[in-house]
């Protein structure tokens, strides 16, 4: 067993376990006819704040707080742990009140979200890496940039070179657009080859009317589409990569700001 | 795969993305500058290159990726001559990260801060503290005091407020406002036994604010498993087998054998129209929970055993016999009146008189005859009650003569009040308001004046309406009917008296309960039918009314219910299979009738056969009807509200 994978399913079965030992113990309380909503409640409390605290464990690369993989497989066990816990806590999926509705509500979303960017950064590597291609996410505009730029530089050549306008009317009328930034954005971002089929699309329609000179020109524009193409699929898949934090960590952050009242008002007047 | 040349210092930028900013040229897809945005968010690329000054001349830096030093090189005052319009820079994704991220819980903050000062504390408060809504009830009688009604006041005192977080707060107290319970409410099932030296609260059962229809009195099985020391598992395979007599832990108060009255009675000719139709007729079980009431004397019973009643007369004084008379006689004509045989006598003379004045003859009076040997109109001995009243033996004329003339010298001359006189003496508290209640002090006199003449009371007419009259040598009571006020009195007076075996009363006392409380004679066939039990202090008291069983209070059961079950498709209640008799079955050996002789209640035997756990489970099983703990048993002792709820709602319409 590869050390992730140990390193997944040690936790994975002490998370189990724990969840184990405090749905047991919910089970005596109740039994009992003791509470066993303060035990559980501080529990998920304090697994909030250590999933929240990855993402400050992210800010302080410098300091020697275990590697971040240790921290990410403890993000992500014990996410799927605090929903698990949040059921146990809450005795049901969705609590009577106005504003534990509220913050359930904000929990689910935030859980949902991580278990979102969870898949996502576990499916969109693979992704990656089968475009046979790299590229820094934030220097995405300037590669397009330069791909536009050399395309456009291609059809200028063709133009002096053949006397002929039939390609660069088609680049104006069809390839600049496709030029000008990233296109087939939900396309790309769920795997699709729509930006590909486009091009096959207009390669064939414009190759027809293309003596054998201006077609070298459109190979070589047409390879440079290519490439655009797979930055696309980049720039799709990283986005998703980092954008889902922008949904995760707000929530996450109203969840932490809704729990510290929540805390609050039930020790105040439940306890 | 990645061009790694493009990634060399001179040919690629060092991207930084966790500035707060990015080019905005970038943003919108266009070619970068190399710059990038200054740390303050405005744009840095207006111009190529910063020339730097080397010795006396400005020399061009713009890198070698943009194309190495520019052909123009810097203007005199040292500026680029390569100068562009300013984009508008953008955020970076991750300055969007923390700003929304912080701004998140700033959002989150803001809105509890807001809520909690919106309205002065009110309902916006309400909503971010409650935990969702009370149940129907509670709402309703919270309505007024809001929050505080159950949870501890902390006024606007923040500081307070958030010292409560670390103080316990017990809510039971708060309960107990409104909830009453038999016994301590502190304690499991509210009683001693279940103590295990641990005290309950309130809320380990009973949570609120889970909604307006939400159960909070639901407990589970294993919840009650959990401190039993029987285990059962369910109902129908392992709940103890039901008592002896069960559900009966007592003789009825009222004396009705169910055997004889169904068996033999009810199956009489001269009874049968009379006879009930079924069980329902005399038991309203409609709406009955766990106690069946009967419907009652006049509706169950009277047709047959009403006429009885009115024939059943108490004798309270008898003129016993005297050997002498020792009453004054003028006391008594001043008290009374003349008799007749005086006035008789008066008007003889008076008529001689006026003849002899006519005539002008000497006028003779007539002289009243020379008195006879006395001769007692009363060859009776003393009635019990009077002889208790009076302490004297009542076939003892020695003894009682003097003090029954003097008695009866003080009715003439006080009417009842002598007698009142002597039943509060003797009972030790004001009793004869009832025991008297509606003997006329005239008939008491008239009585007493008659037997003071030594005479017997002659009553104007006849007493066909019952109550107190005088019949010659008796003053006594009819009872107007079922349930009479003085009846009973007289029989809760005979049981409250009880005299050891020495003393000296205890003759007239025997005497007195046998007058009273004989079944056979007198107001004492109440008795026959109303049980007379012995309560735990070992005094007796007669059974005037239906009496729910005391035992199991843990137990519940509605006959309501039940009933809707029988009488399906038209069978009769009293179907052996199908109606009542499923569960109530007869026993026609038990001694039912002979455990009234006694006045120990719990010495008994049923009318009915006990029931048995089997019965129940017929339906009450696994896959059939639900058998769970709480279907059958309470878990307090007399669960009740204060008046104070009443009240409070009272003030707040009021208000």
């Amino acid at each position: 067993m590869n050390p992730i994978a140990t390193r997944y399913t040690l936790l994975w079965a002490a998370a189990i376990v724990g969840l184990a030992v405090l749905g047991v113990y919910t089970y005596l309380a109740e039994l009992a006819l003791e509470r066993s909503e303060f035990l559980t409640g501080y529990f998920l409390f304090g697994l909030m704040l250590a999933l929240a605290l990855f993402n400050a464990r992210k800010k302080l690369a410098m300091a020697p707080l275990v590697r971040s993989a240790y921290w990410l497989a403890v993000h992500v066990v014990g996410g799927a742990a605090a929903v698990v816990l949040f059921f146990i806590h809450a005795g049901s999926v969705w609590p009577t009140g106005g504003y534990e509705q509220a913050l359930a509500l904000v929990f689910y979303l935030a859980s949902l979200s991580g278990i979102f960017g969870y898949f996502i950064q576990r499916i969109n590597p693979r992704r990656l890496v089968q475009t046979d291609f790299e590229v820094i996410f934030e220097r995405i505009p300037a590669e397009l940039a330069e791909i536009r730029e050399k395309a456009e530089a291609e059809i200028r050549a063709c133009t002096e070179e053949t006397g002929s306008d039939t390609l660069a009317r088609h680049y104006m009328e069809t390839l600049a657009w496709y030029f000008r930034r990233p296109r087939y954005f939900t396309n790309n971002a769920f795997g699709g080859d729509a930006g590909l089929h486009w091009l096959r699309n207009q390669y064939r329609t414009v190759n027809r009317y293309l003596n054998d000179s201006e077609r070298v020109y459109l190979n070589r524009v047409n390879e440079l589409a290519e490439m655009k193409a797979k930055i696309d699929i980049h720039y799709a898949c990283q986005s998703m990569m980092k954008n889902w934090l922008l949904v995760h960590l707000p929530l996450a952050a109203a969840v932490l700001g809704l729990m510290f009242w929540h805390v609050i008002v039930v020790n105040v007047y439940a306890l | 795969m990645m061009d790694p040349e493009k990634f060399k210092h001179d040919s690629s930028r060092y991207e930084r993305p966790t500035q707060k900013f990015r080019c905005g040229r970038a943003a919108t897809w266009g070619k970068p500058c190399e710059s990038g945005p200054n740390p303050g968010g405005s744009c840095g690329g207006t111009s190529e290159c910063r020339p730097a000054k080397v010795g006396d001349r400005w020399e061009c830096r713009r890198s070698a990726i943009f194309g190495g030093p520019c052909q123009n090189g810097p203007d005199s005052d040292g500026a680029c001559s390569c100068q562009h319009p300013p984009c508008q820079p953008r955020r970076s994704l991750r300055s969007m990260r923390g700003i929304l991220t912080v701004g998140a819980f700033a959002v989150v903050v803001a809105i509890i801060a807001l809520m909690l000062t919106l309205d002065g504390g009110g309902n916006a408060r309400d909503a971010i503290i409650q935990a969702g809504e009370l149940t129907g009830g509670h709402e309703n009688f919270t309505a007024a005091k809001g929050c505080e009604s159950c949870h501890e006041v902390h006024d606007e005192d923040a500081g307070e407020w958030f010292l409560a977080a670390f103080r316990e707060d017990d809510m039971t107290e708060q309960c107990l406002a409104c909830h009453t319970f038999a016994g301590d409410p502190r304690l499991g099932h509210n009683a001693a036994f279940a103590a295990k030296g641990q005290t309950t609260e309130c809320v380990m059962c009973h949570t609120e604010h889970q909604g307006e229809d939400a159960d909070i009195r639901h407990m589970s099985d294993s919840q009650c498993n959990e401190c039993h020391k029987t285990k059962i598992d369910s109902f129908s395979t392992s709940h103890p087998k039901f008592s002896d007599a069960f559900p009966h832990d007592r003789r009825t108060a009222v004396q009705f054998d169910h055997a004889s009255h169904l068996s033999k009675h009810f199956s009489n000719q001269r009874y049968e129209e009379l006879a009930p139709e079924d069980c329902t007729s005399c038991h309203s079980v409609d709406t009955a929970e766990r106690a069946v009431e009967p419907t009652g004397y006049d509706e169950g019973c009277a047709e047959c055993h009403g006429a009885i009643i009115q024939k059943r007369e108490l004798v309270v004084l008898r003129l016993p016999e005297f050997e002498e008379d020792l009453l004054d006689g003028d006391s008594v004509t001043e008290a009374c009146g003349p008799t007749l045989e005086s006035w008789e006598l008066l008007q003889e003379n008076m008529a001689e008189m006026t003849e002899a004045i006519e005539a002008g003859d000497e006028v003779e009076l007539a002289e009243p005859e020379e008195e006879e040997e006395y001769e007692a109109v009363s060859l009776e001995e003393g009635d019990p009650i009077s002889a208790y009243l009076m302490g004297m033996t009542a076939d003892d004329m020695e003894s009682y003569s003097e003090p029954m003339q003097e008695f009866v010298m003080r009715l003439v001359e006080e009417g009842s009040a002598p007698l009142a006189e002597l039943v509060d003496e003797h009972a030790g508290e004001a009793v004869s308001p009832m025991l008297l209640s509606g003997l006329n002090a005239e008939l008491v006199k008239r009585v007493a004046c008659a037997w003071a003449a030594n005479l017997e009371y002659e009553a104007p007419a006849e007493n066909d309406l019952g109550g107190w009259y005088g019949d010659a040598l008796e003053l006594r009571y009819t009872p107007v009917g079922h349930n009479d006020s003085v009846a009973r009195a007289w029989i809760s007076f005979a049981l409250a008296n009880s005299a050891d075996e020495d003393d000296e009363n205890a003759d007239n006392v025997e005497a007195l309960q046998e007058a009273i409380l004989s079944p056979k004679e007198g107001v004492g066939a109440c008795t026959k039918c109303h049980a007379i039990s012995e309560d735990k202090d070992g005094a007796r008291h007669a059974e005037w009314r239906y009496r729910p069983s005391q035992a199991r209070p843990y137990s519940t059961y509605s006959h309501g219910a039940h009933i809707t079950l029988l009488n399906r498709e038209g069978v009769s209640l009293m179907d052996p299979e199908n109606g009542c008799l499923t569960c109530h079955k007869i026993n026609n050996e038990a001694a039912y009738q002979k455990a009234f002789a006694q006045s120990d209640p719990y010495h008994f035997q049923s009318n009915f056969l006990a029931m048995e756990r089997e019965t129940c489970s017929q339906c009450h099983s696994d896959g059939q009807v639900e058998e769970n703990c709480q279907l059958c048993h309470l878990y307090h002792a007399a669960p009740g509200f204060d008046y104070w709820m009443v009240e409070n709602a009272k003030t707040e319409i009021e208000d």
